[in-house]
């Protein structure tokens, strides 16, 4: 009789599969997704477009999430919108990432001089309030999509940077890799190619639990009306408008549907990750 | 904690430098107006064209003299302005740090020595809704039932002047607090209950166990003291999130703190007002983790000893 050997890869896969809530999550952030990317077939509404005919009309059957104070329709300012937040928080989780995976393999493999001097600053970043370095360097650089996924990935860099540098200070004691080393293999072939592979999940799960956070760090810093300007449509931005307590009060369609359209995607992303977590990260 | 201020020191000033302003508008009283041979004259005085590491020590000494220029938009001193905001920050900060270590830690006990009861999956659920959801969007929810519907609370704003004393500003306090506390709890609820169930699992905890002392001895004396080391190390880890957070909160409920003088330095370009308060809040949560590291210091005699 022959028993099926199964790679841990594949016994990975299963076990996050048959953890329903990250399903869900998974399943969660695939529709919301979709329904971003095919705004333009699911409504015919043009999020920019004003229409002063319509202003502040409640949830109707022409506009399932209402209209806003220029008469533009919620609904699809709310599947537009989606697309610039995630668009961010995935831009911004992979290239912090990206930033603190080369420096933390630079640091944790050569060790020495630059390992002090990365370490150090990684230190004195994440004592700094993260909120008020990133309104400093928006009001210094400007702001903008782009601008802001680059100052996220400044700030951002420091967790990724600390679990790629320990796993390489352990890893580069392997006999593995000093097997690599006496074949005389490139310090560049070793990091790559023998090195890199093993430190890779830990950090999977932290870019995909990152992304949540970045997305709602756009909607406060859009909402409080320093991230987005207010005439691209984020989450955050759209909900703006709940600043005035008019709004919260009397217009509850301008905040409620996308507050809460965000609050289930992040939750997705993080039900997601926490999957992934147990998944592929045994240790926490 | 001295060399790591004199750099994030040396980074505001040097950040001050490359914004666009003049920097006499901010180390002047804008009341003294002058023409502009009278301002070279005062710009050769106040040694403006002295290289930037000699003005950077000086502005340094100006700083422990108390004297932190003035802002460029309204002319108020920034010292003044610090003094006056500053305090309602702590007061939510400080409230929301007290209370929710003592709610997250004592749920994350709970939820580790009965694993897998109705609190812990409660517990477990709600933290990750609570780091979900966004904290504007919580406050709002907030402001509208309990606020607006109901009208227990105030919607904003915070008493200061006159007699007022802490009962009469409490009503002001609870919406704001209440907000901060929610997702701050649900992670360390997670992050103490991880820990506890780590400690558990040593074998030290077995063998005091295999003694026979009492259970919750077990639970006091040798788990929950050994967890506690990495819970204070994740708070202190929070407190920058927490002033950074309270940004966003500050906004919301119209609490005049030193977020809403940062959003609003950022706002209108008003960078001197912008560094100084980055400064001080800084030095705040410098002096905070060093507190930290003394307590640690004291509750793991390993760290002591090193």
């Amino acid at each position: 009789m022959k028993t099926k050997v199964k790679s841990p890869l594949q016994k990975k896969i299963e076990k996050l599969i048959a953890n329903r809530l990250a399903i869900m999550g998974f399943v969660l952030v695939l529709i919301i997704l979709l329904a971003c990317i095919a705004a333009p077939i699911i409504t015919d509404f043009d999020p920019r477009e004003i229409d002063y005919g319509a202003i502040l009309q409640a949830p109707s059957k022409e506009h399932i999430m209402g209209t806003d104070k220029l008469g533009r329709d919620v609904f699809s300012r709310v599947l537009y919108g989606g697309r610039t937040s995630i668009y961010i928080g995935v831009a911004a989780s992979l290239s912090g990432a990206l930033l603190g995976l080369v420096m933390g393999a630079l640091a944790g493999y050569f060790g020495g001089r630059i390992d002090s001097l990365f370490t150090r600053l990684s230190e004195i970043m994440l004592t700094f309030p993260n909120m008020i370095l990133i309104l400093v360097l928006t009001a210094i650089i400007g702001r903008g999509v782009g601008v802001l996924i680059f100052i996220y990935a400044i700030t951002g860099w420091m967790t990724p940077y600390r679990m790629i540098r320990s796993s390489f200070l352990s890893l580069r004691e392997e006999t593995y890799v000093e097997v690599a080393r006496s074949f005389g293999f490139s310090d560049a072939r070793i990091i790559f190619n023998h090195i890199l592979p093993n430190t890779l999940s830990p950090l999977m799960v932290t870019a995909t639990t990152n992304v949540a956070t970045y997305i709602l760090n756009e909607a406060g810093l859009s909402f409080i009306g320093v991230g987005i300007p207010i005439q691209i449509p984020t989450w955050g931005s759209i909900m703006n408008a709940a600043k005035s307590i008019d709004v919260v009060t009397s217009y509850w369609w301008l905040w409620l549907f996308p507050g809460v359209i965000l609050s289930l995607f992040v939750l997705a992303v993080n039900f997601l990750g926490d999957g992934l977590r147990d998944a592929f990260d045994p240790k926490q | 904690m001295i060399p790591m201020m004199l750099l994030i020191s040396a980074l505001v000033f040097f950040a001050l430098e490359l914004a666009p302003v003049d920097p006499i508008s901010y180390m002047v009283s804008p009341d003294m107006s002058m023409d502009s041979a009278n301002l070279e004259a005062l710009r050769e005085s106040l040694g403006l064209n002295d290289p930037a590491y000699i003005r950077y020590f000086r502005w340094l000494g100006n700083i422990f003299k108390g004297d932190f220029g003035y802002s460029i938009v309204d002319g108020s001193s920034i010292s003044r302005i610090i003094a006056l905001k500053l305090p309602a920050t702590f007061e939510l900060a400080l409230g929301a740090l007290i209370l929710s270590s003592v709610l997250g830690i004592a749920l994350g006990i709970v939820s580790a020595i009965r694993q897998n009861g109705i609190i812990d999956y409660v517990s477990r659920f709600l933290g990750v809704v609570g780091v979900s959801l966004p904290q504007f969007f919580v406050a709002i929810i907030i402001v509208q039932l309990f606020a607006v519907k109901l009208g227990w609370f105030p919607t904003g704003g915070r008493e200061v002047y006159g007699a007022v004393t802490f009962w009469d500003r409490l009503p002001n306090l609870v919406l704001p607090l209440v907000t901060m506390i929610l997702s701050m709890t649900a992670v360390l609820v997670r992050y103490t209950r991880n820990t506890m169930l780590d400690v558990m699992s040593k074998d030290y905890v077995k063998t005091a166990r295999s003694t026979g002392i009492a259970e919750w001895k077990v639970y006091i004396k040798h788990v929950f003291r050994n967890a506690m080391g990495p819970v204070l190390v994740i708070i202190v880890f929070r407190l920058p999130m927490l002033i950074g957070g309270s940004v966003v909160i500050e906004s919301v409920f119209a609490w005049p703190g030193i977020g809403s003088v940062i959003l609003g330095g950022v706002s209108t370009g008003d960078y001197p007002v912008v560094m100084m308060s980055t400064l001080m809040t800084s030095a705040v949560i410098l002096f905070a983790s060093f507190l930290v590291d003394l307590l640690t210091a004291m509750l793991d005699p390993r760290v002591r000893f090193e």
